[in-house]
């Protein structure tokens, strides 16, 4: 299809427009955090950012426990991630090759767990947690973000698994290879995109999470950040710039690997849900 | 170092070498049998964390939104419907449900709305595509606090970015306290998840056009068809599956989203932003009646399950069947 001179005006403004409504707050953000004190509040505000300052980053760092949280909020989404990955791997592997009665039944069930609210788990697991005196340690929290990171990853698993053709697991199990073997060596070094997808998924989701830990934990040494982050704001301790700076670097890790992986993510995610 | 037994084997008596062999044998019979089951054996752990995590706990809600269990006081005692009938006599309900259906279908719209524009827009041909892709799907990737954050800073009454933009352009005559208002804070909640939420449509809905064969756009030329006329003849149909599937999962989380709305407003000001999560945690977590929370949720559930249903029939999303 060939573009004329209008054609080319017109998508280069609707999409000039939507770049700007998507990249600009983020700009501000970074611009906000750089923004040396004294430039802060004033008018008209310094969008070109002529004067750099780091300030803001230092003053998160003096009077706020950060590494504290990024370390907390690391060691949990490295945790829930491991765990998810391997037993979500092995189960969605069954799920896929296996032929026996119910396994419909338990496909669909997992696929409607996704659809249960958070607010319907957490007064359960959170008593749950209470009683086995887990309340406001990381073991507790990881336990409940199994509950929203292994459906998923089931889902997007399930679906990469059927896309492997069966005759090549079955060929080798013909010449004599163990099922584990073929299962090593065969399975899992080709489901390799739907496991990076499966565990970046589920990384972010755990940096992101906010309702488990918020209820979870109490004591600021074990908080996260994103619970850290919003008590920060309402502490109103920070000021605007030092919290466009906390927030900067709780963004930067995430985007960066979203946009690193992003077409191998798009690719997990639309073969879970087309096949799903 | 090596143990002990390996230095001295030829010492052993014939019997122990025997036991031995047969400790050896049970164990590759053992292994062979786990071999040829190990599809069981790798569903099991799985089944159980289902079990124990999404299962007990939907049962375990259940049998607590009937008791009348307190955040802090022990004792829990049965009370059968009481926690329902003290929900729906509460005004703040409706106004959460209300609050609730407003929030989702306006977002969910527009972040449709947006995505598939910006969808149709990049699957043209045009120089600079792929950093206009990347930079309209980056909202993605933001934690759901950070965007509350970001955004609050830049609607701030005072200090706001957006206030002095409007007002330099002319749209505003003074600054508006955006979020701090009731008459705008449900716009801004609205307006921050579509930012958050259309490029995932974007994505989505970029895949499903990438997946049309040339050749199709190419008899819609020769027979002469209108934009108008292929977009809606070729483009849509090879397009509804994956739209479906999408709203379906924004609508879920968009009617479940907690800490978006509770990071930029907290349900503020005077419930204008309550959705219902936001009521259930505060009956449950400022009040202390956690088996309210209960009750609230499985309302919540199934107000959920019914227009998952009706999505279901409205999109016809065949159930799967190769899963």
């Amino acid at each position: 299809m060939k573009l004329g001179l209008t054609q080319f005006l017109v998508i280069y403004v609707v999409i000039g427009a939507l770049t700007a409504f998507a990249i600009g707050p983020v700009y501000w953000m970074v611009a906000s955090s750089l923004r040396p004190a004294h430039l802060l509040f004033a008018t008209p505000p310094d969008f070109l950012l002529l004067e750099i300052s780091w300030g803001s980053y230092i003053e998160v760092f003096r009077s706020t426990n950060y590494p504290r949280m990024m370390f907390n909020s690391a060691v949990i989404s490295v945790a829930t991630t491991a765990v998810t990955v391997v037993f979500s791997a092995m189960a969605a592997h069954s799920l896929a090759r296996l032929r026996f009665r119910g396994k419909i039944l338990i496909s669909r069930g997992i696929l409607v767990t996704y659809v249960f609210p958070q607010i319907l788990l957490v007064v359960p697991l959170f008593v749950a947690l209470v009683n086995l005196g887990l309340a406001d340690t990381h073991v507790g929290l990881v336990i409940t973000y199994l509950t929203f990171s292994f459906p998923f990853a089931m889902w997007i698993l399930t679906a990469y698994f059927q896309t492997i053709p069966a005759e090549l697991e079955e060929s080798a199990l013909i010449s004599g290879a163990m099922r584990w073997q073929v299962f090593w060596h065969i399975v899992l070094p080709l489901a390799k995109p739907g496991l990076a997808a499966a565990g970046i998924f589920t990384f972010f989701h755990a940096w992101n999470e906010f309702l488990y830990a918020l209820v979870l934990l109490n004591s600021e040494r074990k908080a996260t950040l994103a619970i850290g982050l919003v008590r920060l704001m309402g502490a109103e301790t920070l000021d605007w710039g030092a919290l466009m700076a906390a927030t900067t670097m709780m963004v930067v890790p995430v985007l960066l690997a979203f946009l690193f992986y992003q077409r191998n993510l798009v690719g997990g995610l639309t073969a879970g849900a087309t096949k799903g | 170092m090596i143990g002990s037994d390996d230095i001295k084997p030829h010492t052993e008596s014939a019997a122990v070498s025997k036991q031995r062999l047969n400790l050896w044998g049970g164990l590759a019979r053992l292994g062979t049998f786990l071999d040829r089951h190990l599809g069981i054996f790798f569903l099991l752990p799985g089944l159980g964390i289902i079990l124990i995590v999404l299962s007990y706990p939907v049962v375990s809600n259940l049998y607590i939104s009937f008791t009348d269990k307190h955040l802090i006081y022990p004792g829990v005692n049965w009370i059968g419907f009481e926690n329902y009938r003290l929900t729906f006599a509460d005004p703040d309900f409706p106004n959460s449900f209300l609050n609730t259906i407003v929030f989702t279908f306006a977002s969910v719209s527009l972040q449709l709305a947006v995505g598939l524009i910006a969808a149709l827009v990049l699957n043209l041909k045009f120089p600079g595509r792929t950093f206009f892709r990347l930079a309209l799907i980056t909202p993605y990737a933001f934690p759901p606090v950070t965007v509350s954050l970001l955004w609050k800073w830049i609607l701030h009454g005072l200090f706001g970015a957006a206030n002095y933009l409007l007002v330099g352009l002319g749209l505003i005559d003074e600054p508006i306290a955006w979020i701090s208002q009731t008459e705008t804070a449900m716009l801004m909640a609205i307006l921050v998840t579509v930012w958050f939420g259309f490029p995932l449509f974007t994505l989505a809905i970029l895949a499903g056009l990438q997946s049309i064969p040339a050749e199709h756009y190419e008899v819609a030329r020769i027979e002469g068809a209108t934009p108008l006329k292929t977009f809606w003849y070729v483009i849509l149909p090879s397009i509804t599956k994956i739209i479906g599937i999408i709203v379906v999962l924004r609508t879920i989380w968009l009617f479940n989203a907690f800490d978006l709305i509770f990071a930029l407003t907290g349900g503020g000001p005077v419930n204008a932003t309550e959705t219902l999560p936001l009521y259930a945690y505060r009956v449950g977590w400022r009040h202390g009646f956690i088996g309210q929370t209960a009750a609230i949720a499985v309302i919540l559930l199934g107000v959920l399950i019914v227009l998952t249903w009706i999505y279901f029939r409205l999109f016809k999303i065949e159930q799967e069947k190769n899963v």
